[in-house]
């Protein structure tokens, strides 16, 4: 069996709830003389294991504040796990917010290399590829216009060109397809699906219940920071209608 | 050392940010980067015109003097200044891809470097204009940068990485910034200071560099072994404690961004 290419255990992300409250040196010290730096602990993950391999697409469900984006943070290596360990293997292609890295006072070429750049890709390499991102994204015509012009769904375009111009190991998919128009989701769709045959893991966060089911093959329930059911894309997703319909 | 061998690896990053600075700040400004010349030169004009008459007998050519000491001063100013908002600025990038954290303090004080470099042509102008004759020992002018460079990278880490938790450091640094100003002996000659107290302008980092530089490009002489050893040993310490302290706090940032 291969070696699994992300692999969690017993991974946790605590967060001190009162101490990040403070903000200011005099109000540290004030609260430390008062003793009112009682820390009350939140956990945003707790105690998660996870085994994925080559080709796996998995998809995380939950409700909102269940530790999803904190399970994708702690994947992508953004976030350092309070406690636990994590192994990946492979570059990773983090689409958690797209055009994360841009500036909007820079034209949409300037764009494109910072956040290549960012991700880590030569200049050489985008000046090759430079082509393919502008036409995916369909900017031919704003290349040398400054972002803040832009419609949010624009940037959105440009921002996963750039992230998926490479065979990343690992994509890390957030709630990104619902931006951008019905005809560029679709496109979406269609190259994240044609990365799921070229052997690379990706890892899909959604509320749309019916993408996690026509997309994944695993998939996790979170809540409150665990896995409280885990399996093929298809049980998960009808147990979490299950457990929407009880609420109700 | 692993940094470095990692900082290589991002050089292509730290080319892309210290340029994006570079076109945000001089983006629809006719004279661009000229700024960074004429800044220093406009400054220069002011403080000659005020000091130079009370100055004369002890410092000769003191346009070159000023200048010297305050491109120097201001290089750690700015580059320290930026580079304690590095990771403030960046805090949606920072929260959203994996990026060694310690590149954008160290970018911002390469983007200082670069307007130093700019700022010499300043110096050069004033060479030029005046007839200054040069002394050989001046075509060592980029050690002190250099050494300033490095120990502004140290400051800049332990203030970037101190400064996301107490945002009150902005202030506190400001004042100090521009105290420093009167302590590095950039428009008086250091023998007005009496004699007893002249160590704390003396071993004083800032003033440390900025008479390595004027040794070298205004009174042609090599800085003795013992004040290279100062100027060395603060760069050093600099880095060492930078690089500590931001790497102990290094993980806990993401979350008080």
């Amino acid at each position: 069996m291969d070696e699994p290419i992300i692999q969690l255990n017993n991974v946790s992300v605590v967060f001190d709830l009162h101490k990040e409250r403070v903000s200011g040196l005099k109000e540290y010290i004030i609260k430390r003389l008062k003793r009112e730096l009682k820390s009350e602990k939140f956990y945003a993950l707790n105690g998660i294991d996870l085994s994925l391999s080559k080709g796996d697409i998995f998809g995380i469900l939950g409700n909102n504040g269940a530790g999803k984006s904190t399970l994708l943070k702690v994947i992508a290596g953004i976030l350092a796990p309070t406690g636990g360990k994590i192994v990946t293997r492979g570059n990773i292609a983090p689409l958690i917010e797209l055009g994360a890295g841009f500036d909007m006072e820079l034209t949409a070429r300037e764009n494109i290399y910072l956040n290549g750049a960012i991700l880590g890709y030569s200049r050489k390499f985008i000046d090759s590829k430079f082509e393919d991102i502008v036409n995916f994204a369909e900017i031919h015509e704003f290349l040398d216009v400054p972002l803040k012009n832009y419609s949010s769904g624009m940037v959105a375009r440009i921002g996963f060109s750039i992230a998926t111009i490479t065979e990343p190991d690992i994509l890390i998919v957030d709630e990104i397809l619902s931006v951008g128009d019905y005809r560029f989701q679709k496109k979406c769709e269609e190259r994240i699906k044609s990365m799921m045959s070229e052997d690379t893991t990706v890892i899909l966060v959604s509320h749309q219940i019916d993408q996690i089911r026509n997309m994944c093959n695993k998939a996790v329930l979170l809540d409150k920071g665990k896995i409280i059911y885990s399996g093929t894309a298809e049980d998960v997703c009808d147990y979490y209608i299950s457990l929407g319909q009880e609420v109700v | 050392m692993k940094f470095f061998v990692e900082i290589f690896r991002y050089r292509e990053l730290l080319r892309e940010l210290v340029k994006r600075d570079l076109k945000v700040k001089y983006r629809r400004s006719a004279l661009g980067i000229l700024w960074s010349v004429f800044n220093p030169l406009l400054f220069m004009m002011v403080t000659t015109f005020i000091f130079s008459a009370m100055f004369k007998n002890q410092i000769e050519n003191f346009p070159l003097y000023f200048l010297s000491g305050q491109i120097i001063y201001a290089f750690f100013a700015e580059a320290t200044g930026q580079a304690q908002m590095g990771l403030i600025e960046n805090g949606a990038l920072i929260k959203k891809v994996y990026i060694p954290k310690y590149i954008f303090p160290i970018s911002k004080a390469c983007l200082s470097l670069v307007n130093t470099l700019f700022s010499l042509v300043a110096v050069v102008l004033i060479i030029l204009f005046m007839r200054f004759e040069l002394p050989p020992t001046s075509i060592l002018f980029f050690i002190p940068i250099l050494l300033m460079f490095m120990f502004s990278i140290g400051i800049g880490l332990l203030l970037s990485s101190l400064t996301v938790f107490y945002r009150d450091i902005i202030h506190i640094y400001s004042v100090v910034l521009s105290v420093l100003t009167f302590f590095s002996a950039t428009f008086y000659p250091i023998e007005i200071i009496p004699e007893k107290v002249r160590g704390v302008i003396e071993y004083n980092p800032i003033y440390v560099y900025i008479s390595y530089f004027r040794d070298l490009v205004l009174n042609g002489q090599i800085p003795d072994a013992y004040h290279n050893l100062i100027a060395i040993s603060y760069c050093m310490a600099s880095m060492v404690i930078g690089y500590m302290v931001f790497r102990k706090n290094e993980n806990k940032i993401l979350l008080y961004i």
